[in-house]
């Protein structure tokens, strides 16, 4: 591998990526898949014993303290909204990018895209949860007393953003897939090939592809804002009596949506320092999320912004004490915390570019972004699981906050946990680079001189 | 596909300058048409003044009317400029350059017209002149900063400003190439506006710079116009204002009436100044894609707006939902907004052909702007005509016919005011189209040759 | 400080509506012609509400006074603009004629719509152009107006004790609306005097049957209500509005 990834020109950096031939890309996404070291699988197996943790403790806590106080539930929904947040929302992101053609995402999207593998650890912590879920005939919900609400239409939701997202992935990996399928050897040609199917990359199916493969991630897209939608709404809104926001659930959104971003940028960091990405993962990525992680962390802001001054300006006591409750009393640290990891430290460390066109600076911020969205949902789900009676319409009296003991930190680790373990072992089937993508681009962006520069010539066949 | 017609610098500088120096016909009728409702609007106007609001329909629960709906509207266009171009400019999104010119003007001339509206709708303008304008510091008398009414023309004279900036920075190459090339008036005014450029490296570096820091700048305060206007109806106590979503959904409906507007004024361009070497069809393509997401994104907050609407299950707040769902003339009105906001462009959106149908684009744009106007009265009137639960105050709203020639007079306002715009400026960026030109290039990718772009990073 | 304060006793109210008239005549609020009623632009700074209550053929008519509620937290005060609405130290909501634009910012966050606009010049007959009180401002078109608890009253009794070297007594004075009732049901006075005959029903017929118009908003208004004793009317719990 060359040292030199990178030539400079315009006071631009052009990302070496751009000036291979298609098959060092291949032969890059093949050595992934064969040599991927002792390194990993430790880290898997690691994983793995976290998540086997945290379901053993999923079991005993209930057990130990009674199935039927809620608030023993509470971490058990910060980690599934947690996974929600970061693992479902990252898939939507290299939709985005995908939509907007940015001629940059290419190497991103599968690191993006690898973490709808970890959807059936939320899908199973959901039908963990449901039956904790009080009913929804005798409070106030967004469900009008639909029958079987939220449980059935929860689940539903659940059940299609799976699906869609496996199925995103599924076809976004399809002809790396197969091409695993006719270079790999050993035992796990067998998965690999019931995996890839019957592609042979025929003209017509190359066609399908690409137009499915963008649809398939507006479908996720589409579920997921929904689902997410109606998560803010059955886990924290009609679980804190009083808390009448129409602007929570795209807050819940737009905030996932800048922890995605974050986990990428996590996962690229990780996959250059020790996945040997370096030729892919370059400057030119980590700068331009970095710009979006600003601009998101700015709508995170924004968007908490536009709730708190519309109940700071309305003072009637509902409003008063749901701000009590979640923001000033008694969940006042984790949402300081939660203020100063989602928006301001971003702000602060992201608002110099040469931060944002490095790589490590991008990389600390979407760690303290993934840190301060668990703190987050922490706070909400906690606020949201400690109120004994939520069939009134306003706080009457603002409840005390709940301190997680040691079994509940082993479910969240352990979910997170599990959740790794599934990426890592799904590195072992999908090539890294994304070979299909990457080569793609090669065809599509040229080096060329200019006048005494170099410039990115970028093709837009459509 | 990019069908790009291979234009020298010489054709594209006649080409784009040729509005300035000839007058289409339809020109003509447009000035005197617009000229004669304008007429009709400046005697509203002055009627109003001169008699003060008694001639308007308001009274007593509706105390806000026609004038504050179109002051929203005339907003919300107005977010059309800095999106196209600011945001646009820094994604670099090469179809920006024929909309940019007309967009940020657009931008600038609804401004102006929305914040005429809440002047004039004012008990007493000359006070609220005297009062904001050279404010009087010296009796130590200051205004409330608490009051979103003084947030709003805070945020709305410094976008502005901002854009008014950012517009003239993109202006003044064009400005030198006209004054290099005109006599009489028209010489001296171009003389002044070009502020002596002379296209030297310095020069377009410090412009580039400009219009970047500009476009960087003039985002937050673009996000702030529109929250703020939300405001003031949000943090009042009117059940379906108090929302906390009015903000984000206020922007995002600005901007997809606004994206919009543009699309409106791409068509008229297009048709009145013959620029189909311009305004291509892959324009109109790639903004009828970014009106989908915009849309799609106005309907996921107009739906959250009604839903957690009904979620508290209050009384009060049900009480209007139903009257504005259910009862004339609202329920024509909901649906009004469902499917010329929605239904009716997004889905022909959605296909290529029709995007590239510049008829169907024109349609579509308008009837999203009719569903918008319709939105904003939606959601501004029902509120003040149900109040809370005192049935013995809640009346209906008519507007007057002085309410309606404002109205009215308010497009002809703006349309006059652009079509002077293009008499004195060229409509479309000339540096800006020239740049694109050298910005293109082919690429051979296997047996295709695929047109390409220049990227700057 | 004095803390102004009101108690309208509903069961002793017959509408007769010589509040009103007392109020038109006393604060020089223009007359409400027939066609200003039409247009639902009356200025009333107490005003006669006539609600239903109980279904056809069991139903009564019920009045219910309103003069501005003198909130402590007043939503009005924070939307004005040019401070022409503000809270004077003696808890009255009051409004500056010279500031006001008229955006009627005001009036859209009054809930209890006591806040009037002059929609046009006011204007009297000649034989009326006498009787305007000349302790109160008359004012011009574009400007909001309202209930200030006859504060031309209130600083003449202040005045007055100062001059004799004393604190105010209780129930020294009182407003036109009160002045006018002739069943005694509407008491002024200062909530904060433990002798006033305001701070005297606070403590004790506001606990049974006292209410406060959306007191839910907590706004804090500054004029209670005592709930219409219906004899033939089952005991029913009772709602804040």
């Amino acid at each position: 591998m060359a040292r030199h990834t990178t030539a400079v020109t315009h006071g631009h950096e052009l990302q070496r990526t751009w000036e291979l031939a298609p098959r060092d890309v291949l032969d890059a996404g093949l050595r992934w898949v064969r040599t991927l070291g002792a390194g990993r699988r430790s880290a898997a197996l690691l994983a793995l014993a976290l998540g086997i943790a945290g379901a053993i403790a999923l079991v005993a806590g209930p057990v130990l303290s009674g199935y039927a106080n809620r608030q023993v539930w509470a971490y058990t929904a910060v980690a599934f909204v947690y996974l929600m947040s970061t693992a479902a929302a990252a898939p939507c992101l290299s939709t985005a990018l995908r939509v907007a053609r940015s001629h940059w995402r290419r190497p991103v999207n599968r690191a993006a895209e690898v973490w709808a593998v970890t959807l059936v650890v939320p899908l199973a912590l959901y039908l963990l949860l449901m039956g904790t879920l009080p009913g929804t005939e005798n409070r106030l919900s967004i469900w009008f007393g639909w029958p079987l609400s939220p449980w059935l239409w929860d689940a539903i939701l659940m059940a299609t953003l799976a699906g869609a997202g496996y199925f995103y992935l599924w076809l976004s990996s399809l002809p790396d897939l197969a091409i695993v399928r006719d270079q790999a050897e050993g035992g796990r040609r067998g998965l690999i090939a019931r995996l890839a199917g019957a592609w042979r990359g025929s003209h017509r199916q190359w066609r399908m592809l690409e137009k499915v493969v963008n649809n398939a991630g507006v479908l996720y897209v589409l579920v997921y804002v929904p689902t997410m939608t109606v998560l803010a709404s059955d886990f924290v809104i009609s679980m804190i009596p009083g808390y009448f926001t129409a602007v929570f659930p795209a807050y819940f959104t737009i905030s996932s949506f800048e922890a995605g971003i974050a986990l990428t940028i996590v996962t690229m960091a990780v996959l250059r320092r020790w996945g040997g990405q370096r030729d892919y993962l370059g400057l030119e990525q980590f700068w331009a999320l970095g710009k979006m992680l600003l601009a998101f962390a700015l709508l995170w802001f924004y968007f908490w912004w536009s709730e708190f001054i519309i109940f700071w300006y309305g003072r009637t006591p509902r409003e008063i004490s749901v701000l009590k409750y979640i923001m000033a009393d008694t969940y006042l640290w984790p949402f300081v915390l939660a203020f100063a990891l989602n928006f301001a430290l971003p702000l602060l460390i992201l608002m110099w570019n040469p931060i944002r066109r490095s790589i490590a600076g991008p990389t600390i911020v979407a760690g303290i972004v993934l840190l301060g969205n668990l703190i987050d949902r922490i706070r909400l789900i906690s606020a949201g699981f400690s109120v004994p009676d939520i069939t009134q319409h306003e706080l009457h009296e603002i409840p005390a906050a709940y301190i997680p003991n040691v079994l509940d930190i082993v479910i969240l680790t352990g979910a997170i946990g599990g959740a790794v373990a599934l990426v890592l072992f799904t590195f072992r089937v999908l090539p890294f680079p994304s070979i299909w993508e990457v080569t793609g681009g090669l065809w599509l962006r040229k080096h060329l001189p200019y006048k005494h520069t170099r410039v990115i010539v970028v093709g837009k066949p459509e | 596909m990019q069908e790009r017609h291979h234009l020298g610098e010489e054709a594209i500088t006649r080409e784009l300058f040729r509005p300035l120096v000839s007058t289409p016909a339809m020109m003509w009728v447009g000035f005197i048409g617009l000229g004669a409702v304008l007429a009709i609007f400046v005697f509203a106007v002055s009627w109003m003044i001169y008699w003060g609001l008694g001639v308007t329909g308001l009274q007593r629960p509706n105390m806000w009317g026609f004038m504050i709906v179109n002051f929203v509207f005339w907003i919300g266009i107005s977010h059309a400029g800095v999106m196209i171009s600011a945001i646009l400019r820094l994604t670099q999104a090469e179809w920006r350059r024929p909309v940019t010119r007309a967009a940020e003007v657009m931008t600038i001339f609804s401004l102006m017209t929305a914040m005429l509206h809440p002047v004039i709708h004012t008990g007493r303008p000359w006070r609220t002149l005297y009062w904001v304008f050279p404010y009087d510091f010296w009796r130590n008398l200051w205004p409330d900063i608490r009051g979103p009414l003084v947030w709003d023309p805070s945020a709305i004279l410094t976008y502005l400003t901002g854009s008014t900036l950012f517009l003239y920075t993109t202006l003044i190459p064009d400005m030198a190439l006209a004054r290099d090339r005109t006599t009489g008036w028209r010489h001296v005014l171009y003389t002044i506006l070009a502020l002596g450029w002379r296209g030297n490296e310095r020069q377009w570096k410090m412009q580039t710079i400009a219009g970047f820091l500009l476009s960087g700048l003039i985002l937050p305060v673009f996000v702030s116009v529109h929250s703020i206007v939300s405001w003031d109806f949000a943090v009042s106590l009117v059940p379906t204002w108090h929302a906390t979503v009015f903000a984000p959904y206020f922007v995002i409906g600005a901007i997809h009436s606004g994206v919009s507007a543009v699309v409106t004024l791409m068509a008229l361009m297009r048709w009145l100044f013959r620029f189909e070497h311009y305004i291509r069809l892959e324009h109109f393509d790639a903004i009828g894609r970014l009106l989908i997401a915009v849309g799609t994104g106005w309907l996921w907050f107009f739906l959250l707006d009604i839903f957690f609407a009904i979620y508290p299950q209050e009384a009060r707040e049900l009480e209007i939902m139903q009257f504005r769902l259910f009862e004339w003339p609202f329920n024509v009105l909901t649906a009004l907004i469902f499917i010329f906001g929605y239904f009716i462009p997004v889905p022909i959106w959605v296909f290529q052909r029709f995007r590239r149908n510049v008829k169907i684009m024109f349609w579509t744009s308008i009837a999203v702007n009719v569903g918008m106007w319709a939105e904003r009265y939606w959601l501004i009137k029902p509120g003040l005509m149900r109040k809370y639960e005192w049935t013995f105050d809640w009346n209906w709203y008519r507007p007057s016919i002085v309410e309606i020639s404002i109205v009215m007079g308010s497009f002809a306002l703006v349309g006059f005011l652009l079509l002077v715009f293009a008499k004195i400026f060229p409509p479309i960026s000339v540096w800006e189209e020239k740049e694109g030109v050298h910005f293109a290039q082919q690429l051979q990718v296997g047996k295709r040759r695929v047109s390409a772009i220049v990227r700057e990073f | 400080m004095p803390r102004w304060g009101m108690v309208i006793d509903l069961d002793r109210c017959i509408g007769c509506g010589a509040c009103v008239v007392a109020c038109q005549a006393e604060n020089n609020v223009p007359i409400n012609t027939e066609d200003v009623y039409h247009q639902r632009r009356a200025i009333e700074w107490i005003r006669l509400e006539r609600y239903w209550e109980g279904e056809y053929p069991d139903i009564k008519a019920r009045y219910i006074p309103v003069p501005c509620m003198h909130c402590q937290n007043a939503p009005c005060e924070p939307v004005c603009p040019v401070y022409a609405t503000y809270h004077t130290s003696e808890g009255i909501n009051m409004q500056v004629y010279n500031r006001c634009i008229g955006t009627r910012y005001c009036s859209i966050n009054c809930q209890w719509h006591v806040r009037f606009f002059n929609f046009w010049e006011p204007k009297w007959p000649d034989s009326l152009k006498n009787q305007l009180n000349p302790n109160v401002t008359v004012r011009s078109r574009g400007v909001m107006e309202k209930c200030t608890f006859c504060i031309q009253r209130i600083v003449k009794a202040e005045h007055q004790a100062k001059l004799e070297g004393r604190q105010l007594r209780a129930d020294e004075f009182t407003t036109a609306c009160a002045q006018a009732c002739p069943t005694d049901a509407i008491v002024f006075g200062d909530l904060d005097n433990p002798e006033s005959r305001v701070a005297r029903l606070v403590s004790t017929a506001v606990n049974e049957r006292g209410y406060r118009l959306l007191e839910d908003l907590g706004t804090e208004p500054s004029v209670y209500y005592l709930k219409k004793v219906d004899l033939e009317a089952p005991v029913e719990e009772h709602s804040s509005h």
